[in-house]
């Protein structure tokens, strides 16, 4: 009996929330009231998104070895989207490293974050959404997306311009984006942009549930490695731990890849988000780039 | 009430490399392990909890017999070069970090730690200011490192029929070699062309050939030893009062046999103060050497030639080579291991 209420449930939940690619239907029906709309407001913005801040991918610590040995950020296996992929959040380090609440001194469990520069020539995105896709089948904003199981539609497009025009949309600028201060045009999104108007719900916390920003950080999933060199690292943020050995730290630093170090402490790894968020962002003030 | 007992089990490993910070973690008579948790803000060293541990990480046993309860000071621990483990209060670790600080100069990393811990302010911390600054100094002494044993090997097969001896010779880092007249500094930027290109071309560390030419410029007589010009540098630099006593060396007269007076009084001020109170662990050879080395970074700093940021350089590729060579070390003044 347990087992069959279990099954049940289990059956409930996949029904309820399961990446399905859209019918050709469906995406002429998002294409009209999501993907041109989102078009159409970011033309007639007066302010324009730059693209200008970077990606950023964060895994536990204990990939780092692989990562360093194969110079390279490679996909692995997703269990909701059944490719290959590797996810990277635009501005913030909005992924969070799963903890099972127990503290810990382990840096192999505590999170690294790579601050990424994209072009679209070097990378092949398969898909960005407007929110972490993890959160959502989760079902983490089902209060605000409930109708809406399918993060298919929210797809925003494989371009980088395609986020640049949702950002432009919503916010108008990256500092906007950064500091989730939407553009008040929720009528834009009247009568049958229902998915626009719960991003914008999404955004504005206007929810019964207190969501953190993998409600409102846009989302890339990429196919292809990510080369871990100058190319398209800019910076690591990691456990200080892992510096000092001499043949990393030297390829960190020929390969012109910052390392922003944070020190352990007996805590749970999950918990390390806002510090990686603050660590980002004093990194990206340094830049000039917030 | 009684308080629980947890006694000392050993210490997780945080997977760096050593030196570096470790966790204790401690057992209760189930044999549970536990950490130890401090959160009282007015009495912040005392153990107000103890947390369950159940990292799977490496620990390090323990081999006293160490018993806290709640309320006691925390322990503090740190796993030192040679897998040595010191382990005790607030008070006693610092008291070990401050007296082997010098000895983690190499890594920057971990010696911004201790100085954390120590709360204490360096003149080397300028060189660690920045995430990126603290890696590139990384760079550095790992380079520095390598190019001291290359060094040192050129020098073992010149002068010894191609037998590599064992043992390093003391000293064996001048800061001029003799017969080519080249310094420590240009031939480390002729390896590192090599050995760590970016550093040579486009980090800060790349003049400083020309930083300490320039220190020595008018002087027809160098400094030719590297453990003398750190100690002595690294005394001008923290003193917190350097900036006022610069500025007056030129205030006070405007004639060059009083501030040459005024250099050698300064000097001397520093020399007594340090070899009272035997900072300065060196012969007296070296010592008629500090006296020239001391006058001369006064006498640039305050006409303006060098600045405190390329004294502090200078003195931190001199201290690396002399780690190198064995001229400070955790184990040169003695083992020390203070007692509680």
């Amino acid at each position: 009996m347990v087992f069959l209420t279990i099954l049940s449930n289990f059956n409930r939940y996949q029904d309820k929330y399961m990446y399905k690619t859209l019918s050709s239907e469906d995406k002429k029906v998002h294409n009209e009231f999501f993907i041109k709309k989102i078009q159409d407001i970011a033309e007639k913005s007066k302010d324009s998104c730059s693209l200008g801040l970077p990606f950023f991918h964060t895994c536990k610590g204990e990939n780092l070895r692989n990562i360093f040995v194969s110079r390279k950020i490679s996909p692995n296996q997703c269990k909701v989207f059944k490719k290959d992929l590797t996810y990277l959040f635009y501005g913030k380090p909005a992924y969070r490293v799963s903890g099972d609440g127990s503290t810990s001194r382990d840096c192999g469990r505590f999170p690294v974050t790579f601050i990424i520069q994209l072009d679209d020539s070097s990378v092949s995105i398969e898909q960005a959404f407007p929110f972490d896709t993890g959160a959502f089948t989760n079902g983490i904003f089902e209060d605000v997306c409930d109708t809406e199981k399918n993060p298919a539609k929210y797809e925003l497009g494989s371009s980088l311009e395609d986020i640049r025009k949702f950002i432009t949309c919503f916010y108008g600028t990256d500092k906007n984006y950064y500091y989730c201060t939407p553009n008040e045009n929720k009528d834009n999104f009247k009568p049958f942009s229902f998915e626009l108007q719960r991003i914008l719900r999404l955004i504005q916390g206007s929810s019964s549930k207190r969501y953190d920003n993998r409600a409102y950080t846009v989302e890339l999933q990429i196919a292809n490695p990510i080369m871990f060199d100058s190319s398209s690292i800019k910076a690591i943020l990691l456990p200080a731990d892992y510096m000092g050995n001499n043949d990393f730290d030297s390829y960190l630093y020929n390969n012109n890849i910052d390392a922003i170090t944070y020190t352990l402490e007996q805590v749970d790894p999950a918990h390390m988000t806002p510090h990686l968020h603050a660590l980002a962002e004093e990194y990206m003030k340094s830049e000039n780039i917030l | 009430m009684i308080k629980l007992e947890y006694k000392l089990f050993g210490f997780a490993n945080g997977g760096g490399t050593a030196p570096q910070f470790l966790e204790p973690v401690f057992n209760d008579k189930n044999y549970s392990l536990f950490v130890q948790s401090c959160t009282d803000d007015s009495h912040p060293d005392e153990i107000t909890e103890f947390i369950r541990f159940t990292d799977n990480v490496e620990v390090l046993e323990n081999s006293s017999e160490e018993i806290l309860t709640l309320g006691c000071l925390c322990l503090f621990a740190v796993r030192d070069v040679g897998d040595r483990v010191i382990c005790g209060n607030r008070k006693y670790l610092a008291k070990y970090l401050r007296f082997n600080l010098n000895s983690y100069i190499d890594n920057p990393y971990f010696f911004k730690n201790a100085c954390e811990f120590l709360k204490t302010q360096r003149p080397e911390l300028k060189l660690f200011s920045s995430h990126s600054s603290t890696l590139e100094s990384a760079v550095f002494s790992h380079s520095v490192q390598r190019f001291c044993d290359y060094e040192y090997k050129e020098k073992v097969f010149k002068s010894h029929n191609n037998t590599v001896i064992s043992r390093k010779p003391q000293h064996y880092f001048d800061v001029f070699e003799t017969n080519e007249e080249k310094t420590v500094f240009s031939r480390w930027l002729d390896f590192a062309k090599d050995d760590s290109p970016r550093l040579v071309k486009h980090s800060k560390w790349k003049d400083i050939n020309k930083n300490y030419i320039s220190l020595f410029d008018d002087e027809c007589q160098v400094p030719n030893n590297a453990y003398v010009f750190f100690l002595i540098a690294r005394s001008v630099l923290n003193d917190k009062e350097i900036d006022i006593k610069i500025s007056e060396i030129k205030c006070k007269s405007s004639d060059r046999v009083s501030i040459t007076k005024n250099i050698d009084k300064l000097t001397q001020t520093l020399l007594s103060e340090n070899y009272s109170i035997d900072k300065f662990n060196i012969n007296k050879a070296e010592r008629r050497v500090s006296s020239q080395v001391a006058s001369k970074i006064y006498s640039s700093l305050s006409k303006k030639k060098t600045s405190k940021l390329e004294i502090t350089m200078l003195a931190y590729f001199l201290s690396l080579v002399s780690k190198r060579s064995g001229e400070i070390s955790s184990t040169k003044d003695k083992d020390y291991w203070p007692t509680q």
